[in-house]
This record gives structure tokens, sequence and C-alpha cells, in this order.
């Protein structure tokens, strides 16, 4: 920083190299700045902006023998294929619920358990928790979908602790009113705590003499944690909320893909399933491109009316 | 004041979380964007072959094949082991082998196809329909190998059936690995079988009788109810499909051809009784009901460990299942048959007659003269000297020589050195009826008694020889339609008349396109 100041000293006053460009200027001034961004920029370069001249895959008939030069382009075709699909608006409905649902479910239970994990005092107890909630985070799916036969399978430890007190069998796994409730559950056993860190951080920040201040005034615990504690991470919350749309529709597709069945397929399969199943099982990787578009253009959408949402009513969004 | 401090408190946090956010974000940024073309494919196999010394003096090198197949076996072999140096040495060539569990073989190839970097001997997995190997046989990725066959006397035996089956616009892409047509077998515990005090069956009614005595007889003499009748995997997995038994009652295999016009066999009424066969197995608890959900090992696991007293399969694993029973239950006696008679009459339904093609992709085939070594490679496995060891092994270690007669010592072995990573996935012709003869169990001169008696039998698909462009792009999305319909039948899920309107489903979201195009190909080809 310091040689950056200096340099910036010795060059403004007779340097002029750009001496019409104020903007330039400016640039020469916080040169180190730019340095230290480079890696950054190069990251989002080459590993996000590079690779998306695939999308025009999805307008293409692409037929790897022939490669991306010299395959047809065929415009909106698979685009087509997906809105006239028969599933279509089936595959738009179990991703949107499922979607609506991580939202309105699970995050707020972060929320409330970042909350509660911020009010305990002892230190040990606090780490300890925390931990314990963080594994199952570490675990696959695979083992999360294991657990989840062997406690819900039609003979798992569910059902049989239903027969010995007189209750019928419940098809958990086959039931299409199950199916949602069960990767919700997954979803806030597995990543509850996971989703808490990021609320903590902020948590930690909160300046303490707030806190004090209102302790002074006489505000009970549940006052503080309402008018202080929640306040002063709403911004934290809005953020997470406006890049998590971004991810809309990306639901974990190991974790549906793993509880896929006949029988509940049809309020399970979700785009990514399917994609899977019909695109790159099948080697159509053009149409596989064509739904993930679909898919990321929504996303888009969903974050720009969240993030002109959240400027409107004062916060500070994301851009 | 405390307001305005509050939030620039607010915005450093906010950045300062964006930050460490990014960083967790990159960490974990593994999303898979497989659509930005080949990129997870593997190269070729690092060369582990030690052996290319420059040696002048032969007047022939050894000439270097690169392959990639599928394997269905437990432990992928040393490339040094004694038998694939014996073939090496046979066909004087030099083998660097890329083995792929079967179950992602399929997954593998479209990537490996995508990425053009392509070993000399690619293997396709199941019949060769997929939509990624159709395309690059329009593009003449692969060579068609049809104008030579006729020069190699072992290849040349191949049943034209077979080639016109895997045949893409009159052209052979690849080499089929022939096996029986009609190989689908109820394999079942005989020694149950004879604790129950029934024999094997011959029709369907009588196979119920066997499956029902199976659970209620307690055939494991254990004392407890913890038999079933029959390990079965989900519809569209592991089988038997609704068609299987459908067949049995007359139903045509898949399609049949009725003046002209493809008609399913999911509108005949043998299929829905095929169903309801099923339905009745599921509601007496015949069979698993968590069936759906079952993959492979679950299900073969069930046959093993003795819950279930049948397995369907093929008739060449009926061997290998006796051995896995016989590991816990020492006395156990495995057996198996094909067909199931109706008061129809009796029916098999045939296959492709071959399992998946290996092909010569172009770019690393570069001559036609390379391709004509290929093929005597697989020319001479088909050999009478290569044709004894790939079925008896190394003489000494997995078989011996009786009175002039091969005996098997060690099958286990055999399968694991021999049959997995050299039989099964490089032989094209089937060497049965090459081999030396030797003493075997029983239960291998049945298959070849039984695969025998089904081609009297056999119902084909007519179907099979022909392309349906609509099949290939929106097969799978479409199979899934009756599949499903079909489990929620045989689970009780939805009724005759919800069932039919799946069918209708089937037939307007594209099925009619399918049958048509299959009348067009069939009236043109």
């Amino acid at each position: 920083m310091k040689t950056g100041a200096i340099a910036v000293e010795k060059g403004t006053p007779g340097k002029a190299p750009f001496p019409s460009s104020s903007l330039r200027k400016r640039a020469w001034k916080a040169r180190w700045y730019y340095v230290f961004m480079i890696p950054g920029i190069l990251y989002f370069l080459i590993f996000k902006i590079a690779p998306m001249w695939g999308v025009l895959m999805s307008f293409q008939d692409y037929q790897p023998s022939l490669g991306m030069l010299k395959s047809d382009w065929v415009g909106f075709k698979h685009f087509e294929r997906l809105f006239q699909s028969v599933d279509f608006w089936k595959l738009f409905r179990n991703t949107f619920l499922l979607a609506f649902y991580n939202l309105a479910i699970y995050f707020p239970i972060t929320i409330v358990l970042a909350l509660i994990l911020n009010e305990v005092r002892h230190e040990t107890y606090k780490r300890f928790v925390q931990t314990l909630v963080y594994i199952p985070h570490f675990l696959s799916w695979v083992v999360v979908a294991g657990i989840t036969y062997l406690l819900m399978g039609s003979e798992g430890l569910i059902n049989q602790a239903g027969q010995l007190i007189g209750q019928g069998r419940i098809d958990f796994l086959y039931s299409t009113d199950w199916f949602r409730p069960i990767i919700m559950l997954q979803i806030i056993w597995k990543d509850g705590g996971w989703g808490t860190i990021i609320l903590l951080a902020a948590l930690a920040g909160v300046n303490m003499s707030l806190y004090e201040a209102a302790k002074i005034d006489g505000a009970s615990r549940m006052r503080m944690m309402w008018h202080i504690t929640l306040p002063s991470i709403r911004s934290v919350i809005i953020i997470l909320l406006i890049l998590r749309l971004g991810n809309f529709m990306d639901l974990g597709f190991e974790q549906i893909y793993l509880m896929l069945n006949p029988l509940n397929r049809e309020v399970g399969e979700v785009f990514d399933t399917y994609v899977f199943r019909v695109g790159i099982q099948q080697g159509q990787f053009s149409y596989s491109a064509a739904v993930g578009l679909f898919k990321s253009v929504i996303g888009l959408v969903l974050v720009w009316l969240a993030n002109k949402l959240a400027k409107k009513f004062g916060e500070e969004g994301i851009y | 004041m405390v307001r305005t401090k509050l939030g620039k408190k607010r915005g450093q946090v906010s950045i300062s979380i964006l930050l460490a956010m990014t960083l967790i974000g990159s960490g974990c940024s593994s999303t898979n964007t497989p659509t930005t073309g080949g990129t997870t494919n593997d190269p070729p196999a690092p060369s582990t072959n030690t052996e290319q010394k420059p040696d002048v003096t032969e007047p022939e090198q050894p000439f270097k094949i690169t392959m990639s197949l599928n394997f269905d076996g437990k432990d992928i072999p040393k490339p040094d082991n004694p038998v694939q140096k014996a073939i090496e040495e046979y066909t004087n060539t030099s083998l660097e082998l890329q083995y792929t569990p079967g179950a992602q073989y399929q997954d593998k190839l479209s990537v490996l196809i995508a990425s053009g970097d392509m070993p000399m001997v690619v293997a396709s997995y199941g019949a060769p329909k997929q939509s990624y190997l159709l395309s690059a046989f329009k593009n003449d990725v692969f060579w068609d190998i049809s104008p030579y066959i006729q020069e190699f006397p072992n290849l040349s035996k191949l049943n034209d059936t077979i080639f016109e089956n895997v045949a893409y616009d009159g052209k052979v892409y690849g080499l089929p690995r022939e096996r029986p047509i009609a190989r689908n077998a109820f394999i079942y515990r005989a020694d149950w079988l004879a604790k129950v005090g029934l024999e094997e069956p011959k029709t369907l009614e009588e196979f119920y009788t066997m499956l029902k005595a199976f659970k209620e007889q307690d055939p494991d003499g254990n004392g407890k109810d913890d038999t079933y009748g029959m390990s079965m995997g989900a519809i569209g997995g592991s089988g038997p499909e609704p068609q299987a038994y459908a067949v049995f009652m007359g139903a045509p295999n898949v399609w049949s051809v009725e003046d002209g016009s493809f008609v399913r066999d999911v509108f005949k009424p043998e299929y829905l009784e095929g169903l309801k066969f099923q339905k009745r197995l599921y509601d007496e608890q015949l069979i698993h009901p968590d069936f759906s959900i079952m993959d492979r090992p679950q299900m073969e696991g069930e046959f093993e460990n003795s819950k279930a007293g049948v397995i369907y399969n093929t008739t060449n694993v009926a061997l290998s299942y006796e051995a896995r029973v016989m590991a816990t239950v020492p006395d156990a006696k495995v057996s198996f048959f094909s067909i199931l008679g109706t008061d129809k009459g009796e029916f098999v339904a045939g296959a492709m007659g071959s399992n998946g093609i290996l092909m010569f992709p172009k770019t690393s085939v570069k001559t036609e003269d390379d391709l004509k070594r290929i093929l005597t490679y697989f020319d001479q496995l088909a050999d009478q000297e290569m044709a004894d060891l790939l079925s008896w092994g190394i003489e000494g270690e997995h078989s011996k020589i009786v009175d002039g007669k091969y005996e098997m010592v060690d099958q286990e072995a055999f399968d694991n050195e021999v049959g997995f990573p050299y039989k099964w996935p490089m032989r094209a012709v089937d060497l049965e009826p090459i081999k030396t003869e030797g003493n075997v169990n029983p239960l291998l001169l049945k298959e070849l008694e039984v695969t025998e008696n089904n081609k009297n039998y056999v119902v084909n698909n007519p179907a099979n020889p022909l392309i349906s462009d609509t099949f290939t792009e929106r097969g799978v999305e479409l199979e899934q339609i009756i599949k499903d319909a079909d489990v929620k039948f045989v689970m009780g899920r939805i009724d005759e008349a919800q069932w039919k309107k799946e069918m209708d489903k089937w037939w307007s979201s594209g099925g009619e396109t399918i049958a048509k195009e299959y009348e067009a190909a069939l009236a043109g080809g």
C-alpha cells in the first residue's frame, strides 16, 4: 500500500501520460488494488465466463463427432421440445415447489438455529453443539438416502415401531404425499447447521454496546433479539436470500435422484433428474444444455427481481 | 445516531461476509456442468506395458491394440498376468485394456465418444441404439466392417440375424458379441423345491404354486416365516419385465406387425394379464414389497442369502449364483428354466442375440490394414487354442485334463481371471461349439440345452433391426410412462382404467409416431 501511495505522489503532478482522462488517472492511482484483483478476475474469467460459450450448444444439434464448429444450428428446437414435452409443467411444478419449500422452510430454520446458537452463553457447549450440527453436512447424499431407506422403508425402523404399537404400515418411500416432506427433512438434517455459519459470523459482528445499552434500559432477551440482533443481520439475511434465489432451480440432484422411484416420480421428478435421465445418459448434450440454460435464465430473473425489491425496501442488494 | 452507526457496521459486516462466501463458493463449486463438452473423459489407460523393448531381430512386432471394455467382474487383473500373456503371444499383439464397470459403462461411453479421443476398440453396452451411437454411425465415426467379415473364417460364421439387429442403414459399425437369442431364465433353489415336494414348473400356474410354497412351507427349514417366492428388481431395471409374462401368455415381444402396421404389446389383453399376474405375486407378498426400489446387488443378495427362492436373470449366471448361495448353505442346489407354458402354448421372448458391439473408431484405427489386423485378432480368439484358453483357463490352474477331457478346478478363479476380464468382453463368436469338450457342471449342460430349446419357441421383436428417430430421441422418456404405470398398477396405486389412460398418454405423446416410423422403416428397408 505504501509503495503505491508513494508512486502516486510521484506520478501525479506533471506526469500526464493520459492527461485528458480523469478515469484513467484514478485507475492509475488505484493500480495496486487492480493488481490484487487479478487472481479473482482470472478465476471468474477462466472458470465461469470462458465455459459459457458452451451454452451455444443448446441452439445446435450438437454431435460430438462433428464438434461445435460443424454441428448444425437448429435455433430454438430444443427449447420447443422442452416446452412441448408432456412432462414440462409437471417438472416445472415439482421443481418450483421443492425450491419454494427450500426457501420458505429450510432458510428460516437456519436463521432460527443461528439465533438460538448465538444465545448460548456457555462457549464450550456452544462449540460442541455447533460441531454436532455441522457434521451431517460432510456425509454424502448416498449415506443420507441410505439412512432414510433404513428408517422409512416398508420394513424400516419407523414402520416396525409403528407395527408394534398397532399402526398400519406407511409407505413413506413410495408415497407422493411424503416425498416433499422427506426431502425437506433430509435437507434440514444435513445442511441446517451448515447454513448457520455465515449468519453466525454476522452475529459475531453485532456491536456489543447496543446490548449493554438495551440491558440498562431493561430490555428482555427476546426484545434484544428482536430489536438488535435481527435488524443487525438483516442485510446479511437479504443477501443470502438473493444469492439463494440465483440457484433457486438447482435442487440437489443427487438427493432427489436417490429418492426417486416410479411411484413418486409424479411429484419427484425435477429438471435436474430429467436432464440426467433424458439428456446426459442418452448423450443428448444439446437438449441438456437447453434445459440448463432455461433454468439459469429463471435464476437470473429471480435474482434481478429480488435485488430490485431489496433496494426498494432500502437494503443494499448484491449489486 | 445509533441508526447510522449501525448501518455502517452492517455494511462492513455484509462485505466481509460476501468475501467469505465467495471463498466458500469457489471451494465448493463443483456443480457439474457436463454440458460444456467432453470434460470428464479419461485418457486412454496409462501405459502399463513395459514389454515394448525395441526387439529388432523379431521380424514382426507385436501389434498394439488399445481397447475400452465393459467389465462385470470384481477385480481388474494386472496386465502382465499369464492369461493375457498367452493371448498376446498367440495373437502377436500387445493389449492395453481399459475397463469400466458395466453399470457405469453406458454413462461413460457417451462422454468417451463425445471426447473424440477413443482407443482402437470401443465396446458398446446393450443394444447399440442409443442416440449418441446412431449419430456417430451417421457421421461415419466408426468403420463399417461388413465388407471385411467374409475374409475371416471364424467371424463369418456369425448368424445374419445378429448382424441385422445391430446394423444401421445396412452397415455394420461393429463386431457383435454373440449370445443366445433367448437366454432369460428363472433361476431357483432346487433344494427348496425338493423340500416342498414339487417338480420344476412347466406352466405359469405351477410357477405360482412354487412361489407360494416357498413362502409358506418354510423351505429353509429354520422354523421361521422368513422366506418368500421370488427376488425381483425394479421394472425397467433388473426385471422380470411384464413383457416376459405377457409373452408366455401369447402377447407379442414389445411390437408386432399386423397388416403392415406396428402394434405395441401394451394394447394387447395378454400384456395386462401378465401385469395382473405380477400384481397377484405382489398382493400375496410372493415378491419383496420394496421391489421397485431394489437395485441389482440388493436383489441378488435376497437370493444369495436364502431369503427368496427364485431370481430372474440369464442362463449363464446360474452357476455363479449356485456358488454364491453355497457360500452360506453348502448343500444348496440351483437350477433354472426359461419357458412357462399357458393355455396359449409355449413362447419365450427373444433379444438382440448379441451383447453390444465392438466398434473401431476411424480416428484411432487409421488404415484398412490396421482394421483388418484388429479383426484378425478377434478372429483368432475363436481359434481352437484361444477358445480353450478362454473356456477352460490355464490348465493346471483353472482346469485340469482327466482322461483327455477338461474339468474345471476353480470356477471362481476362472470367472475372475479369465471369464469377466477376457472372455465375455472380447469374444465375438460363441466359443461353446469350438472349445474342446469337457466334463462340466450339469448346469452348464442345461444352459446349452435350454438356450437351444428356446430357439424353437422364440418370439422376436420385429423392431429390433429398425430405427425410429423418435424412439432414439425420446424413447427413454416415453418408456418411462409405461414402466411407471406398470409399477403403480402392480402395487395397486392405480386401477385398470387409469393404467389404460397412461398407455393412451404414451401413444399420444410419441408412441404413435414411433409406430409410424417403424412402419416406414420396415417398408423402406
